[in-house]
């Protein structure tokens, strides 16, 4: 008996299948499938919901344009997270030259480096309760800059966003135990990072 | 000073798997064992612990994301470019499942047609980049073959009659039959030229020259009964 599980997984590589051939209402429904969490690995990575719109929607069209270079439909989700999350860390350092360069300049860096620009307009709300002081706030997220590219995205996409590591493992092309390890050296940076806190 | 070397032993590192709950069994009894023997290892894992709690309550900060206006401003300028163009080690988790609770609110059906809107010319390009692309390869093995023979045909050992050498870009023809069976009904680039031999005189040495004969997409290969096997 098929589990809804497994009917799931079929219904969606018929979708990634159609989407190939250039059906764009099946990649539509890729889409809705997976836009929250594309969205949410690019804020967290990127800490700006303005890039992390313009990246996760870049994601999603680059997806598009290059399914057929996807082997296996079934493992669409993380080839996807995948893409996204090369995209933000991309984006990144792509900010980060920007900035070197302004500072070096003198010049505040105003021209977009990426076009077209989706305009994203993004508004922080409070959250559910657990809210922190402002300057903790503050300090957890440099903290999370911090952190060297690959365990800061391990400890998103694990911690945070809840894939398993067995599927962060294939996102990032190497071992379970790395993922582990990384998601260790996080934290103990983190730990440090904080040490005023903890 | 962290050792980034891996350890899987490292009592430190089970602790925060035992945050993944990730140990077996007799991971967990060496953990707990480390556990009850250093309290430097206790106080290690209550930092990690409360780390990682930070981390979640920092993910609480709920964001929503006006995709109205956002795939409004995506209409717009697609209308504008057709117009131009473990209890205290659980509190660990607790910091980086509250940072991940974090909300991400949006439109969903605006997010999902400005990305469908944006692949629409991106459908249309696929057959264009794809001829784009073996155009640039063809080019680059074009002008590849184009300095290699000229080079070589400067360095042939004098005496030769006049050379015709003929390259192909295609279909693997390594005989001479081949391409003259084939060329009948496989179009292929060609690079052609023919070595001008003039012989020396009292006044001056003898010297070598090569012309272009050819450079471009052929369907008929001639090839010389004297070409040179080049």
């Amino acid at each position: 008996m098929e589990t809804q599980q497994a009917k799931t997984d079929s219904a969606q590589i018929a979708l990634v299948t159609r989407a190939a051939d250039g059906d764009a209402e099946a990649f539509g429904q890729l889409v809705r499938a997976y836009q929250r969490r594309v969205v949410s690995i690019a804020y967290r990575l990127l800490g700006n919901a303005e890039d992390a719109s313009d990246v996760s929607q870049d994601a999603f069209v680059r997806a598009f344009k290059n399914l057929d270079q996807l082997a296996d439909a079934s493992r669409f989700g993380p080839w996807l997270l995948r893409i996204v999350s090369n995209l933000s860390l991309n984006y990144r350092r792509s900010r980060a030259t920007r900035a070197a360069t302004s500072l070096d300049d003198g010049v505040e860096a105003v021209a977009e480096i990426r076009n077209p620009t989706t305009g994203l307009k993004l508004v922080a709300n409070g959250g559910d309760g657990g809210e922190l002081p402002a300057d903790l706030q503050a300090a957890i997220g440099q903290a999370m800059e911090q952190l060297p590219e690959q365990q800061r995205l391990t400890l998103i996409l694990f911690s945070v966003e809840g894939v398993p590591q067995k599927e962060v493992a294939e996102i990032l092309d190497c071992t379970v135990e790395l993922v582990k390890w990384n998601v260790f050296q996080a934290r103990k940076k983190l730990k440090g990072l904080l040490a005023e806190y903890v | 000073m962290i050792d980034e070397t891996y350890n899987p032993t490292d009592p430190a590192f089970l602790a925060s798997r035992a945050l993944d709950e990730s140990l077996t069994i007799e991971e967990q009894s060496v953990l707990d064992r480390a556990l009850a023997e250093s309290p430097a290892l206790r106080a290690e894992v209550e930092r990690l612990r409360r780390a990682s709690e930070l981390v979640g309550q920092w993910a609480k900060e709920a964001v929503e994301i006006d995709w109205e206006t956002h795939a409004k401003l995506i209409a717009a300028k697609v209308v504008s470019d057709q117009n131009t163009d473990g209890d205290d080690l659980s509190a660990v988790d607790g910091l980086l499942g509250a940072w991940g609770s974090q909300s991400v609110a949006l439109d969903e059906d605006a997010f999902t047609a400005s990305v469908l809107e944006r692949i629409a010319p991106a459908e249309s390009l696929r057959p264009w980049r794809l001829s784009r692309m073996i155009y640039r390869v063809g080019a680059t093995f074009a002008a590849a073959a184009v300095l290699v023979l000229a080079v070589s045909i400067q360095f042939w050992p004098t005496g030769l009659p006049d050379v015709v050498s003929v390259v192909t870009i295609g279909p693997i023809a390594g005989m001479r039959e081949d391409v003259a069976r084939r060329d009948e009904e496989t179009p292929r680039s060609v690079v052609s030229f023919s070595r001008v031999e003039t012989r020396a005189s009292t006044s001056s040495p003898g010297h070598s020259s090569f012309r272009f004969v050819s450079i471009g997409v052929s369907p008929h290969v001639e090839v010389a009964e004297d070409a040179s096997p080049l």
